[in-house]
């Protein structure tokens, strides 16, 4: 994994009285998931450190695997990875993504025909699509 | 002249569970003034209090109150479908409303999807007016009247 | 736990996931404003905070773009996917998934 990243991406917006407004940003959408209140600090650093330890960490989620800081909606709630790492898998598929069998019981956890595991990359994600 | 009279059909059944047993009272007192239904007020939010209670009284409607008030669990949108299906399973034709309140726009998506998937028969956003309570209860009296020819 | 018919299933699983802000439905009704970052709903043509005009591309066209796709449906499949679980469809390799510019 990258080095982690130690706040999603940010704007800084300084008022009239010296205090800094943080606009924290999906990592990978761009969208706007936090606005602080202004924070009073001496360097832009501890600023942003206040902000986002009190306010701005609490509406992202931390993608283990590539260390982004990405928004609700671009989070794979099944997967526990962003949606880079792991596209959303349909929870009831038709089809199995190895074999191509047509899955009588769409609900089921693995393949009737080859056994292979249906959601979250179907493998152990080590073999690649041939 | 006939002798004999014809019955009007019982007024419909309106169970009530708001999400603070106080506010449930004032709903079932509130509809009972209103007349055109017979209140029943539901005092626990539980599912299985309220599917036990609608299964015994044979509600033909249900009122679910959500409640969005952070660090409130088990009173959203899905939570409110969950008992909706519970109820729906021992009385497949009461209809169930969503009462929601206002100011809540990500909730809407989820709203307008249950209605869309029947999980509910509709919602309504901000307070219960006279007028959507009519409306629900013409629905519900429309839906006996099926259920009777 | 209840056990639901499937068709009740997913119509719960499908509220819960707009309730929470993701899933693919959530992506197809929202739109990022280029200028301010607002999260607008995807009928809209401008930001309902800014003004700005929104692209035409919802949440779910990036996410798409951020993938390998099926040719047959479109839906978005992982890397290691040989079958599109929707449609069946087989699939061809892999290629290299393209970072769409946020």
């Amino acid at each position: 994994m990258e080095q982690a990243k130690k706040t999603a991406a940010y704007r800084v917006v300084a008022d009239s009285g010296g205090n800094m407004v943080f606009r924290f940003y999906c990592d990978i959408s761009g969208e706007l998931c936090c606005v602080t209140k202004p924070i009073q600090a001496d360097t832009e650093e501890a600023a942003l450190e206040i902000a986002w330890e009190q306010e701005g960490k609490w509406e992202f989620n931390l993608c283990p695997k590539c260390g982004k800081y990405v928004s609700s909606a671009m989070f794979n709630v099944n997967a526990g990875l962003c949606l880079d790492c792991a596209p959303w898998e349909d929870e009831y598929p038709s089809f199995c993504h190895h074999c191509g069998a047509r899955l009588r019981e769409s609900d089921a956890c693995f393949c009737p025909a080859c056994g292979a595991k249906l959601q979250v990359g179907g493998t152990d994600g080590k073999e690649e699509a041939k | 002249m006939s002798l004999f009279r014809r019955r009007e059909p019982p007024l419909p059944k309106a169970a009530v569970c708001f999400a603070l047993p106080f506010s449930t009272r004032r709903a079932a007192d509130w509809l009972r003034n209103l007349g055109g239904c017979r209140p029943i007020g539901v005092l626990s939010d539980d599912c299985d209090d309220v599917v036990w209670q609608c299964a015994a009284e044979q509600a033909d409607l249900l009122l679910l109150e959500t409640d969005f008030t952070e660090g409130v669990e088990d009173k959203d949108v899905s939570a409110r479908c969950d008992i909706a299906v519970e109820v729906r399973r021992k009385l497949p034709d009461c209809r169930i409303y969503l009462v929601c309140e206002d100011g809540h726009p990500e909730k809407l998506a989820a709203l307008e999807k249950a209605a869309e998937l029947k999980l509910i028969d509709g919602y309504c956003l901000g307070s219960l007016t006279v007028q959507q309570v009519l409306i629900w209860l013409n629905e519900t009296t429309k839906r006996r009247k099926e259920e009777r020819t | 736990m209840t056990d639901y018919d499937l068709r009740t299933r997913k119509a719960l699983r499908q509220v819960t996931l707009l309730e929470y802000g993701c899933g693919p439905e959530t992506l197809r009704r929202r739109k990022i404003c280029p200028n301010c970052g607002k999260a607008n709903s995807a009928d809209r043509t401008d930001c309902a905070d800014c003004g700005a005009r929104l692209p035409e591309m919802t949440l779910y066209d990036l996410y798409r773009s951020r993938h390998r796709c099926c040719p047959g449906c479109g839906v978005a499949v992982t890397d290691v996917a040989r079958y599109c679980p929707e449609c069946g469809a087989r699939l061809p390799k892999g290629a290299a998934r393209q970072e769409a510019a946020v």
